[in-house]
């Protein structure tokens, strides 16, 4: 990739709600990023799914950084910054500018187990939670199923359990679980004698198995699979909180994961948005640039205007919550649905203004890869996961119609 | 008119925005629920004349020290850390109810009092006195027949001539907010070739206003011609120096612009809430019309523009207070996004009133629907200050580069 491209953001945006401690980490990640991820993303983003192509050295690298650490406290082991969740957003931001593959396996490692853990005992911290922050085991979160996406409740899950002497005895399939393929554990929720839960499973247990890795449009870094039960027994003190806590816990993790995810939408918008500057001032056509033509000069000053409004947005949701106001709605449900959205949007545009250049993976020619044509696969799923941007709207049209009204 | 519940207090959380300035926007909220709320639908029915000038609107503005919020304390004015917020909160709130008062607040003293703000402590000083206490109507003359957006100097027709120690005007401008009853406009025009800033008595044999104009919206506000005959203009009543007039210009269209982003706002949030109102009501198909869930996500997506743009808009302003003369490219955001967001909720309101929507009056029992106003009045902010093309134009410049 080319990692010349200048980064338009630090000319025409203009931060307002970061504290300075999250701007610290936003450099070192950046840092990282510029010397180690943008030179091996082509390949990080095209490779084709499969246990060889997971990035360990990348993954080792993150949590030699600290970057893992980044959610927790100092007690539980983590950084013990004061902004955890703004400074988990921007390392989202970096991240997802060179590759959203990455930045999920991020998003998936540290932040939804990572926030499932931190709520369970002393335990599941000393065993798992200390894993994820060193680095020692990938850890990843099991919520969907395959006939089960954004309505989870206790008689829709299929994957079910009983109390068994000192163990729950765990039946059912997961589908789509990031990280699986090469996770240690998996904080699933389940449906226990009726109440949803939240158990850390070990994946290689007996009765537990990762199926074959999905091939999918985009995000090929990121490995996903199903996880399926049979019988599984897992101990009775991996269970997190309480029984019934199951919903709870998954949407706190729900919220550190949508507001950076629309954060990785800003950043898959921002880099596709910034290709695009740097495409048009070089393409000559008609006697002059493609930057010369106004049509795609008002839709870019629009696209801008709106990245810059999404970026704030995510920023707001972030430090909200930092600042105690849990969960921060609907800045959270408009975050992830408004920079996954502007994602899509950006990316489309970008490979219009590409035009052949945007729709080639690989050109034959020189082996040369097209950064937007890799944004255009990645954003797509980001609309998706995480709760679905119609499930985000749901949730906005509830606040202000109320319950009544939005069932 | 009835009032109906305001969405955004309960889903949107202001960042950065000071007590004092909240302190504020529930005193220009009490006004404009009390006072101006009331007075809307007959001024809006009422048509262009000059009777139809909210004149007691306009003197309780002054009452109530609205005026003195743009301005510093050794200025006179309210003094506020933060006057550039605090002025786009008092348009938002004014705009709500009607953006008739809203673009009479800003001509009077945003625009015509930036102006004043680059003039000489002799020149301002008066003006500024007169204009904060209403004592004198102000408006800022830069539009003219044949130029709009592009004010360069080969395309202002109004001429600043030497006559004896002061200046004699002679040209015409066009669409000019507050001229038919002005005591004094700030002026841009020619002088020696260079564009300048002049301030110019109305009350004079040289200056004709005829009949304001008839508009598509915001009848209460009047606009007009201006045609200098011959004008006189002392000596001392040049802004700052010859030459500046573009960068008063857009020193002072930089804060209209944050303002009227601010009055975009305003007016969709009045929309929004209306039409959450009315859906709420509204039954068909055995439900009510706010169970239809492609309302309820279509709102849902305006509300987060909304929500969106009153961010940008008080971002902005902060930048401004915060120094910056002209925070870009936050203002030509602002101001176009905002003032679009009001045009597309205020079509999607008409659309979820329906037939309600599209009566200016009611012929059963003469109701009048705020949505219908609102559509109306909603699509002259992305025409005036600077059109949101031009605002697209510096946003692009700042992406690519001259």
């Amino acid at each position: 990739m080319d990692t010349s491209t200048p980064r338009l953001s630090d000319k025409l945006y203009h931060d307002w709600l970061l504290p300075d401690e999250t701007r610290e980490v936003r450099a070192e990640a950046r840092q990282f990023v510029d010397d180690e991820v943008l030179p091996v993303a082509d390949a990080l983003n095209t490779t084709t799914e499969g246990l060889e192509a997971f990035p360990w050295g990348l993954f080792k690298r993150m949590a030699g950084l600290g970057m893992f650490g980044i959610p927790f406290s100092a007690e539980d082991g983590g950084r013990g910054l004061r902004y955890p969740l703004c400074a988990a957003a921007v390392t989202m931001e970096e991240l997802a500018y060179a590759s959203d593959g990455l930045a999920a396996i991020y998003d998936d490692h540290c932040l939804l187990p990572g926030i499932a853990l931190r709520m369970g005992s002393h335990y599941i911290k000393q065993t798992y939670l200390r894993q994820v922050i060193d680095g020692s085991g990938v850890a990843a979160m099991a919520i969907t199923e395959p006939e089960v996406g954004s309505d989870l409740r206790a008689e829709t899950l299929g994957t079910r359990g009983r109390y068994e002497g000192d163990t729950y005895v765990l039946n059912g399939r997961k589908r789509y679980i990031t990280n699986a393929p090469v996770g240690k554990f998996a904080t699933t929720l389940c449906a226990l004698d009726e109440q949803l839960c939240m158990l850390v499973v070990d994946l290689d247990a007996p009765g537990v198995k990762v199926g074959e890795i999905d091939i999918k449009t985009g995000n090929r870094a990121q490995l996903t699979a199903d996880v399926s039960f049979d019988n599984a027994a897992v101990p009775a003190r991996n269970l997190i909180g309480k029984p019934g806590d199951g919903l709870k816990i998954a949407l706190s993790a729900l919220t550190w994961g949508r507001i950076v995810i629309g954060m990785s939408g800003v950043a898959m918008a921002q880099a596709a948005l910034d290709e695009c500057v740097q495409f048009m001032k070089q393409r000559e056509m008609y006697g002059g640039h493609l930057s010369d033509l106004q049509h795609w000069q008002f839709r870019l000053a629009e696209r801008a205007s709106q990245i810059g409004m999404a970026r704030d947005l995510c920023y707001k949701a972030a430090r909200r919550y930092d600042e105690g106001n849990v969960p921060p709605e609907p800045e959270t449900a408009m975050a992830k649905y408004y920079g996954t959205q502007v994602g899509g949007d950006m990316a489309r545009d970008a490979v219009q203004i590409f035009g052949g250049a945007g729709f080639i993976t690989r050109l034959g020619a020189d082996g040369s890869a097209c950064r937007v044509e890799q944004i255009y696969r990645d954003c797509k799923v980001a609309e998706i996961y995480e709760g679905a941007n119609e499930v985000q709207k749901r949730g906005i049209a509830r606040q202000m119609f109320g319950r009544d009204y939005v069932r | 008119m009835q009032p109906v519940e305001r969405i955004h207090d309960r889903i949107f959380h202001p960042m950065g925005v000071p007590p004092e300035v909240e302190e504020l926007r529930a005193r220009v909220r009490q006004f404009a629920v009390d006072e101006v709320a009331p007075v809307v639908p007959a001024m809006e029915a009422g048509v262009e004349e000059l009777a139809n000038f909210p004149t007691t609107l306009f003197k309780r503005m002054a009452e109530l020290d609205f005026y003195k919020v743009p301005f510093k304390a050794d200025e006179n004015g309210a003094g506020y850390a933060t006057p550039m917020l605090a002025t786009t909160v008092l348009m938002e709130e004014l705009a709500y109810f009607s953006n008739t008062v809203a673009v009479i607040y800003d001509c009077q003293c945003v625009l015509a009092g930036r102006v004043l703000q680059y003039a000489s402590r002799e020149l301002k000083q008066p003006y500024l006195d007169a204009l904060m206490s209403a004592e004198k109507v102000a408006c800022v003359a830069i539009t003219e027949p044949d130029a709009g957006s592009d004010v360069s100097p080969s395309s202002v027709g109004t001429v600043a001539e030497p006559e004896g120690d002061g200046w004699r005007l002679t040209g015409h401008k066009r669409f000019i907010i507050n001229a038919p009853m002005a005591d004094f406009a700030c002026v841009l025009c020619r002088m020696d070739g260079a564009l300048t800033m002049v301030v110019v008595d109305m009350k004079q044999d040289g200056v004709k206003t005829p009949s304001p104009d008839r508009k598509m919206g915001m009848h209460g506000c009047l606009t007009g011609d201006i045609v200098f005959d011959g004008a006189k203009v002392p000596a001392g009543n040049v802004v700052w120096q010859p030459g500046k007039g573009l960068r008063i210009a857009l020193g002072a269209l930089t804060r209209g612009r944050i303002a009227v982003g601010g009055s975009g706002v305003g007016m969709a949030m009045g929309a929004l809430d209306e039409s959450v109102n009315h859906m709420k009501n509204r039954k068909m198909f055995g439900k009510t019309l706010a169970e239809m869930q492609y309302w309820q996500f279509k709102l849902a997506e305006r509300a987060t523009e909304i929500s969106m743009a009153r961010d940008l808009c008080y971002k902005a302003a902060i930048r401004h207070d915060g120094g910056e003369e002209f925070p870009e490219p936050e203002t030509a955001m602002a101001k176009y996004y905002g003032t679009q967001v009001a045009g597309d909720m205020a079509r999607d309101a008409l659309q979820i009133f329906g037939g309600y929507g599209f009566m200016s009056r009611l012929g059963a029992d003469d109701t009048m629907y705020r949505v219908e106003q609102i559509y109306r009045e909603s699509k002259g902010p992305e025409i005036y200050e600077g059109t949101n093309e031009i605002q697209k134009w510096m946003i692009a410049r700042q992406i690519f580069g001259r």
